[in-house]
Order: C-alpha cells, then sequence, then structure tokens
C-alpha cells in the first residue's frame, strides 16, 4: 500500500472523551478517553485489522467509524469520488449518502436483526431507506448479495431464530453488500462463533474482497485471525494506535514493546516461537486515569524518562521504514 | 468397581452416557464416554459448541440440570485410598457435597454470575473453606489471604473485604481460581476460565493453572475450545463431536499428528500467528447437528469429506493407532492414517 | 452449502396453535368467550327484556321462571346481568384499549429518546399516580358528567401509567440492542426504528398488560358505579347492578340481586387473567420454536447457557 494515494477513510486525531459526573451537582470529575488521538488511514480494497485487549477503544472507533457516535475531536473524512471531505457535519441525504457506502456488521449474530421481521424483509427495507425505489432492481441486489454468502433465496422467508449464529452473520454480510457499499466496518464479528464456523465467515470475506474490491476494517481481539485477514494490522493501547504494520511481517517485525508483549501472550501451536514470552505485570489502567506521556509508560518494560512526560506520536518505523508506523520513543524514526 | 492402579488414576470415566429430556424428547447428549486421567496430568477436553464437553465437567460433579440424567456408565474418583463412584452419590447429599469443592474443585466461565455480588470476596473464598474443614473464621482469614497471595492478588488483606465488581476480569478470574483451590482439591475441573478474558490475562491465569499442576501436584482438566492454548498447556487432549469422544492422546500426537477428520479439520481452520499466513483455512461445510438428528453410526459422517457407507452403519470403535493415541474412524488404514483424497478437500 | 430446506408456517397460525396448546389460555378464553356471547344474546338467553317491570314479580328469588330472580321492579335479574356484563366488558375493553394507546405512544417515545423529553413525561405520569385516583376521577366526571364513553374517557386518562412504564422499561432495554444500532448505521429515521422496529418486539408485555388491564377496568367500573358515580343505572353494568348492595337489607334478605353480578365480575376477570397468563406464556417469538428439530437447541442454549 503505498503512501502516496489518497485514502478512502482518512481519521485524523481523533478523540472521544466521555465526561465523568459526580457530586451532587453533577459536575464533570474528569473524563473517560476510550479514544484519545487516533491516526488511520484505510485505502481501497485493503482489509486493516484493528486489535487491541478490552478498553483500548477499537469497539468506540469502529462505531465512530460508522458515525454511530460523534467524535469529541478531530477530523474524519472520507473520498466519495471527488477528494477527501469532512463527514461529521454531514446531515440528511449526504448523510445517507456516507451510510449507503459505510456500513457496519456487529459482533453479536444473536440480536442483530429485529427478531419480529422476516431476513428478506429487513434487507428489502434497507434498500428502500437507501431510495432504490425499483421493487425489481432491490430483488437483484438481495439475490446477488445472498449469492455471495452462499444462503439459499428460498430461506429469504425466515426469522432470524431460525438460522444458526454463522448463518446470521451471513446475512448480516448479504444485508450490507445488498446496499454495494466501499467499505463495511466488521466489529468482532466471529468472535461469539465457533472456530470452524470463524473459518467459514474469515474465508467469505477474503473471497467478497477479491470479487468485489471492498475495503474492510476488522475489528477483533484475536490476533491470529487478525494478520490472517488484513493487510494491515493496527494495535491499539488505550485510545491510541500504537502500532500499524503489514500483517505479514507479523509477528518478527513488531517494535512496540507492548505489541511484542501482546504477541508473546498469544497461544501458538508452535513451540519454539514461544520461548521469548514477554510477561505483562499488572493490569490495564484505568482510561479515567491515564498516565502522562505514553499510555503504556506504567507497564513497559523498556520504558525511559521521556516516555512518562511526552506522549509519542505514529512515525515511520526507523527499522523497517516502509509500510509500518510506531508511536514509541524508541523509534527514533523519520517523519 | 476399580481404578487402575498400575496408571495411578484419579478419575476414571467408564462408557458415561447422559441423556436430557427437552420437551417431548429425550436426547442423547454424551455417548459412551471413556476417560482414563492419570493423577497430576493436564488434560484439554476440546470440541465445539454442543460436543458435549461442559456437559462432561457437570457429569463429573453431579451438576447436570434438572432435566439431565446419567443414564449408564461409571465415574470413578480415587479419594484419597477409596475410590469413589460419583454417580452413585446423590445429588446434594452429604458425601457428593463433602467432595464436590472440597475433592474436586470448579472454575466456571462467567465470574460474575458464579460469584454472588452481594458478599465480599473474601467470605465468599473462605466459606468454601468452613463448609468442608473444622476451622475457626480467623483462621480461615488467614488463610484465604495467603492464598490471594499466592495467586498474585496485590494487596491481599484489602481485597479481602472487597465486592466482585470492584475487581477486574482477570483478577475475578483468580478470586475463582481460590474458591477452587482453597481446599486443596485435587481435581480441578476449569470450564472455559479465560476465553472472556484478554490474551495477556489468559497467559498469566495459565500460568498459575500450569504452576499449581507442577508445585502442588493437581490434576487438572481444561474445558476449551482454543486449540492454540490446548497446545501450550495440555498433556493430554480428547477432542470431543457431538457427544463423542473422537480423538484421545498427547498433545504431541492429537495436534502435531491428528488422525480423526474433524481433528484434522479443525486444526486447519484455526489461524496461528507463527504459521504461514497465505495457507488458506480448510473449512468443513455445515453446521454441527442436533443430537436428534444422529442416532446411528459416525456424529460426523455428515460432513466428513472421508464418509462411506460403513460410516453410518453402527457405532464406531475406538482404534489405537499409537500408543496412548486412540482414534475413533473406520476409514484408518493399518497404519492408522487416513486414505488421500481423490479431491484433495483436506490436506493429509 | 448443505441445509435442510424446512416447511414455512406463518406465525400467526402458530401462535394460534400454540395459544390453544396452553391450558390457561383454553380456560380462560373459554370464560370469557362464553360470557361474551351471554351478553351479546342476553335477551334470547334469558328470554326476557331487561327493562320489563313487572312490579307483582317483584323481588322473587331464583326459580325457574326467572333463574337469577327478579329485582324489586320486577325486572329478570338474568336479563339484567347478560346485558350488563355487555356494558362491563365494553367499558373495560375500550377503556383498556385507549388507556394502552397513551401509555404506549409516550412510552415508547420517552423510552427511546430519553433526555428532557423523558424527563417531562416521567414527571407528568408520577404527578397523576400519586394523585388519589378517586378524586381525580370524581374530578373528571364532574367536569365531563356521567356515562358510560365519559368512564371511558376518565379510566383512559388514568390508567396509562402502568403501560406507559412498561414500555419505556422495555423501550430503555431494547434500543441498545445490535439490531437498533444496525438500523442507526443503515440511516432509519427515529419514527421508524421506534415504531416498526422495537415496537412490535414490546407486544408481548403490552398485549399482556392490554387484558389485564380489562380486568382492572371493569373492577373499577364496578366500585364506582356501586358509589353511584360511574355509570347512571338507567343502563345496567354489573357495577350499577350492585348499588343495590348498597342497603342491608338486601345483602340479607335479597342475595340474588347483588350475588349473581358480583360473582359475573369475579369470574369474568379470572378469566381474563387466564387468558392473560397463557399468552404471557405463548407470545414469545423464540418460545416455541418454529422448526421442530432445534428445539434442543433453543431449550439446551436455555438451560446451560449461550455458548461464550
Amino acid at each position: 500500500m503505498s503512501n502516496t494515494r489518497t485514502p478512502l477513510y482518512k481519521v485524523g486525531q481523533i478523540k472521544k472523551h466521555f465526561p465523568v459526573l459526580g457530586g451532587v451537582l453533577r459536575r464533570t470529575k474528569g473524563y473517560v478517553k476510550a479514544l484519545d488521538g487516533v491516526d488511520l488511514e484505510v485505502f481501497r480494497g485493503e482489509t486493516i485489522s484493528v486489535i487491541g485487549e478490552s478498553g483500548c477503544g477499537k469497539t468506540t472507533l469502529g462505531r465512530m467509524l460508522a458515525l454511530l457516535d460523534k467524535p469529541t475531536g478531530g477530523e474524519l473524512s472520507f473520498d466519495f469520488g471527488q477528494g477527501l471531505q469532512d463527514v461529521t457535519s454531514l446531515r440528511g441525504a449526504d448523510q445517507m449518502r456516507f451510510r449507503k457506502k459505510v456500513q457496519m456488521i456487529f459482533q453479536d449474530p444473536y440480536t442483530s436483526f429485529n427478531p419480529r421481521q422476516r431476513v428478506g424483509a429487513a434487507m428489502d427495507e434497507v434498500l428502500r431507506v437507501h431510495g432504490v425505489k425499483d421493487e425489481a432492481e432491490r430483488s437483484a441486489r438481495i439475490l446477488e448479495a445472498c449469492e455471495m454468502v452462499n444462503i439459499r433465496p428460498e430461506y429469504l422467508q425466515r426469522y432470524p431464530h431460525e438460522f444458526s449464529g454463522g448463518q446470521r452473520q451471513r446475512l448480516a454480510i448479504a444485508r450490507c453488500l445488498a446496499t454495494k457499499p466501499e467499505l463495511i466496518i466488521a466489529d468482532e464479528i466471529v468472535s461469539a462463533l465457533d472456530v470452524s464456523i470463524q473459518a467459514q465467515i474469515v474465508n467469505l470475506l477474503l473471497k467478497i474482497q477479491k470479487e468485489t474490491g471492498l475495503s474492510f476494517i476488522f475489528v477483533t481481539h484475536d490476533v491470529a485471525v487478525a494478520r490472517y485477514v488484513g493487510h494491515r494490522v493496527a494495535v491499539m493501547y488505550l485510545g491510541n494506535v500504537v502500532e500499524i504494520l503489514p500483517a505479514d511481517s507479523l509477528p518478527e517485525a513488531a517494535e512496540h514493546p507492548y505489541t511484542i508483549a501482546l504477541l508473546s501472550a498469544v497461544p501458538s501451536m508452535n513451540p519454539t516461537a514461544k520461548d521469548q514470552r514477554v510477561a505483562l505485570q499488572g493490569e490495564v489502567p484505568s482510561p479515567i486515569d491515564m498516565p502522562k506521556g505514553c499510555a503504556f509508560s506504567t507497564r513497559c518494560p523498556s520504558v525511559m524518562d521521556i516516555c512518562r512526560t511526552e506522549r509519542p506520536v505514529l512515525k515511520i518505523s526507523n527499522i523497517s521504514k516502509g509500510d509500518h508506523q510506531v508511536a514509541c520513543h524508541l523509534n527514533k524514526g523519520a517523519k | 468397581m476399580s481404578l487402575s492402579t498400575e496408571k495411578d488414576l484419579i478419575l476414571d470415566l467408564k462408557s458415561v452416557n447422559v441423556k436430557f429430556k427437552v420437551e417431548d424428547d429425550t436426547l442423547h447428549i454424551l455417548r459412551d464416554v471413556s476417560l482414563s486421567i492419570p493423577r497430576g496430568s493436564f488434560l484439554c477436553v476440546v470440541g465445539e459448541s454442543g460436543c458435549g464437553k461442559s456437559v462432561t465437567a457437570q457429569a463429573i460433579v453431579q451438576l447436570l440440570p434438572d432435566n439431565g440424567e446419567i443414564s449408564s456408565g461409571e465415574i470413578l474418583f480415587s479419594q484419597g485410598n477409596q475410590v469413589v463412584e460419583l454417580n452413585q452419590l446423590e445429588k446434594f447429599g452429604k458425601q457428593m457435597r463433602g467432595v464436590r469443592g472440597a475433592k474436586i474443585g470448579m472454575i466456571f466461565q462467567d465470574t460474575l454470575s458464579s460469584l454472588n455480588p452481594a458478599h465480599k470476596v473474601g467470605r465468599q473464598v473462605a466459606e468454601s473453606l468452613l463448609q468442608h474443614l473444622p476451622i475457626s473464621k480467623g483462621e480461615a482469614r488467614t488463610r484465604v489471604i495467603e492464598l490471594f497471595r499466592k495467586l498474585g492478588i496485590p494487596d491481599p488483606e484489602r481485597r479481602y473485604e472487597a465486592y466482585p465488581h470492584e475487581f477486574s476480569g482477570g483478577m475475578r478470574q483468580r478470586v475463582m481460581i481460590a474458591i477452587a483451590t482453597i481446599c486443596e482439591p485435587d481435581l480441578v475441573i476449569a470450564d472455559e476460565p479465560t476465553t472472556a478474558l484478554d490474551v495477556t490475562i489468559q497467559a498469566q491465569i495459565m500460568t498459575l493453572l500450569k504452576d499449581l499442576q507442577k508445585s502442588a501436584g493437581k490434576t487438572f482438566i481444561l474445558i476449551t475450545h482454543n486449540m492454540a492454548l490446548v497446545s501450550e498447556v495440555a498433556d493430554h487432549v480428547a477432542v470431543m463431536y457431538l457427544g463423542r469422544v473422537v480423538e484421545y492422546g498427547t498433545v504431541e500426537q492429537v495436534l502435531r499428528d491428528p488422525r480423526h477428520p474433524y481433528t484434522k479439520a479443525l486444526m486447519a481452520s484455526v489461524p496461528d500467528l507463527d504459521a504461514d499466513k497465505n495457507v488458506e483455512l480448510q473449512t468443513v461445510d455445515g453446521q454441527t447437528p442436533s443430537p436428534a438428528e444422529v442416532t446411528v453410526g459416525c456424529e460426523f459422517a455428515g460432513r466428513c469429506p472421508y464418509v462411506i457407507a460403513a460410516c453410518k452403519e453402527k457405532t464406531i470403535e475406538m482404534t489405537q493407532v499409537n500408543p496412548g493415541h486412540d482414534v475413533r474412524c473406520v476409514r484408518l488404514d493399518e497404519n492408522g492414517k487416513l486414505p488421500i483424497l481423490a479431491s484433495g478437500a483436506l490436506h493429509e | 452449502m448443505k441445509e435442510k430446506s424446512l416447511k414455512q408456517q406463518s406465525t400467526a397460525r402458530i401462535f394460534i396453535r400454540n395459544l390453544l396448546r396452553n391450558p390457561s389460555a383454553v380456560i380462560g378464553l373459554t370464560i370469557i368467550s362464553l360470557m361474551i356471547l351471554g351478553a351479546i344474546f342476553a335477551v334470547q338467553i334469558s328470554g326476557a327484556d331487561p327493562d320489563y317491570m313487572d312490579p307483582i314479580s317483584g323481588r322473587l328469588g331464583p326459580s325457574l321462571d326467572h333463574l337469577m330472580g327478579t329485582d324489586q321492579l320486577g325486572r329478570d335479574m338474568l336479563s339484567r346481568v347478560l346485558s350488563g356484563g355487555k356494558q362491563s366488558i365494553y367499558i373495560g375493553v375500550l377503556a383498556s384499549f385507549l388507556a394502552n394507546l397513551i401509555g404506549t405512544v409516550l412510552g415508547a417515545t420517552a423510552g427511546y429518546l430519553g433526555g428532557k423529553i423523558d424527563s417531562v413525561v416521567m414527571r407528568v405520569s408520577e404527578l397523576v399516580m400519586t394523585f388519589p385516583q378517586l378524586i381525580l376521577v370524581l374530578i373528571f366526571v364532574s367536569l365531563l358528567g356521567q356515562g358510560i364513553n365519559n368512564v371511558i374517557i376518565v379510566f383512559a386518562l388514568t390508567g396509562w401509567m402502568t403501560t406507559f412504564r412498561l414500555v419505556r422499561g422495555e423501550f430503555f432495554s431494547l434500543r441498545e440492542e445490535s439490531f437498533v444500532e444496525a438500523d442507526r448505521a443503515f440511516g432509519f429515521s427515529k419514527p421508524r426504528i421506534i415504531f416498526r422496529h422495537i415496537l412490535p418486539n414490546t407486544m408481548s408485555p403490552i398485549v399482556v398488560a392490554f387484558t389485564i388491564n380489562i380486568a382492572i377496568f371493569i373492577i373499577a367500573e364496578a366500585g364506582l358505579s356501586f358509589l353511584g358515580l360511574g355509570v347512571p343505572v338507567t343502563t345496567p353494568t354489573w357495577g350499577n347492578l350492585l348499588t343495590a348492595a348498597q342497603n342491608p337489607v338486601v345483602i340479607d334478605e335479597y342475595w340474588w340481586l347483588w350475588v349473581f353480578p358480583a360473582m359475573s365480575i369475579a369470574v369474568f376477570v379470572l378469566g381474563v387473567n387466564f387468558v392473560g397468563d397463557g399468552l404471557r406464556d405463548v407470545l414469545d417469538p423464540r418460545h416455541k420454536s418454529l422448526i421442530a428439530k432445534s428445539k434442543w437447541k433453543v431449550a439446551l442454549v436455555g438451560r446451560l447457557g449461550r455458548k461464550k
């Protein structure tokens, strides 16, 4: 992925701070900094996996990118075809245009469809709301989408609870595909599924990308799946992106101490690769009480003085150069 | 009734069958499950949802739901010098209650609902101790705090007085481990204890459990669906599908040299961090059927790429392919290997 | 992908089939159907006109001619009780429907939108709820006058709060569900989400509340009319038939004048409660699975807990 192309979706220093109210007068005591200055670029035709543990903000980021939540700071810009445009101020028909292009699939397959609505009707409604007036065209799109996800058309008459979890996720994917989006945000879509079903869904996503050239933002806590699915992997910790690197180069090329620790904690089938396990001490600090400087400074095995006072910024890695960015004072990289 | 003393088994399940009454049907949930667990070993029971791994754990400690029962088979537990047939004990009788918690510890997945939110945590752990041992409250408190310290719960005296919601997920799981081990049981059953936890916390908890195995000689049965985790912690592995054990052996045997088509499919469908990224994940068509759908023959026959007519005719027996490595499949040749498929559906 | 194809049945047919299998519902439906039929065919069944006065035959106990006796003006009690049922049931059903309508619309809007709108409506509901109900009703009755329709309006205006709280609660929890988030992500408008997506999922408690309210309002009407504040005695209702019991002599010596109306109320209310119980059991779309073979999954998942 060359950095000279315009990204499809650009995230610039996105912040999401939730005020914590306290006391009788409900004064703002502090802020939960779910996202604290996230930078990310997603290009056409690529899948970027976003990984991190609980509290890192990856789900908040996903929802923000789907405009389900408004950021408290920073910029979100999307390329509709004429260059990047700010999306947070979009309203009405313009916002609908965005929503057609950027779709989202959710984690829980058991509740992502209205239990009282037949799945075919649900998909039809989405297309109607998005202005596809011709009924024949709606049907055609829905059938095409179902074919791509391997769901038989006669099942469209059924209710969601008649399907298994894996089938429901496939239906959710079809529902998104019918609107012909350019970007799909997948928020932990395989986490609630059995291992072999995960493989089915994951392979399906890869196939869809090959056939349609869609971009995906794949949010997950499963590092191995993230590496398998994505072209690039973005690692988040406490509301920041700490490293972005090509999936191919994982795990060897990881530089950020958190990424290294995270990777070493992932169980692996390969016994020799487990020799250098970095045992992270303690727990993730509370996002209300964020440390000054680098968020990881309280647990980092390589912490230096500067880490405690100055927040590191994502810069191109000095070691691998290329398409690899790290936010760490250990990286004395070029801008 | 006996436990093989030559192998020093702590638990021996012999042809255990469990049936559930659901509305008008009776579902055959566990099918002839036999597991011989040597003392001090770490067994992982793996499988996907519906395979019966959790039900196996419940059956051992007789915590099956009201509509379930052990219809046949024996569960022999070596308690001290005696052998107790657990399934013959009254479910909530004194003897069974004496086993549960004190001789067999249990760790569950969902810590939020397994701990009483209205009671302080220390008390809940101490309760387990006081139920089974004739010691004073003060003595119990001391032991609990000591165990908290050993399990890596920081500031144990203060944490003793805390409530469950004041802990993080990882810390709560340590509390669960404390409850499970405070009476120093010889056998600990853990049902997906780290599934809801972050990977770094999972690593901490697993290290803890392995330590307990090594230092205190405890036997562990870990129920999980995470194959990579199994490869790191298990001594033995039992793979289950629709209520039946389809493959059993040491972790080396089952994970590095899987012989059963289902095991092979499972291994090939899990992405591994250190594996070649460009190898496509193998999948198996369809999903696990319901127990009512398969009553004769191999449970996996409906989805197996190696299926032939003989697979569906009668119950398949276990074949030993190597010492200690058993596989339940009729398609194995005299070397215990599967034939090569014309379509090459699964890697050999 | 090999998947079994299964016969599709409409939810309505399955719902009715399940309802008819539920003992509570069947008992309740039988009771109230019989009573409603009795109310409609009051004249035919009793063979007498409820208003026909025959003072000579006044105050006669139950006999073959008059199965429930006669009142002081010689009117046939059976006929009056049956046609009284017509009015009482009408009041109960319509008042319940209106109260539920108000409560549902307010609850849906407040529950979904939250914030200031919710606070305002909550305060209004609390005000109405804490105001002594009898006094409130008296105020309205004195403003609007007596009569069946006014009684219905009064009940609707003072009885919407429980449904409101119920629906509001449901909306609070449902609005966090994934499918609502998905609807928002698809750009659905708020009214569409509220009324076409979330509301159908709250029908179960609303229907149950509707049936329970019928019972409540019938009893309320009885109380009101007994005090002479509800429906005037010219149109018999179960309630105002009970005004006879204001006289202690009647209670002692002419028991048939009040026992039969009272029993009718009790039996009908019982029937309604049975139906409400049955409906509650049956209304969850996940309750009786539409596919026989996946019954096990639903039951097992429920028993053993969801995977992960």
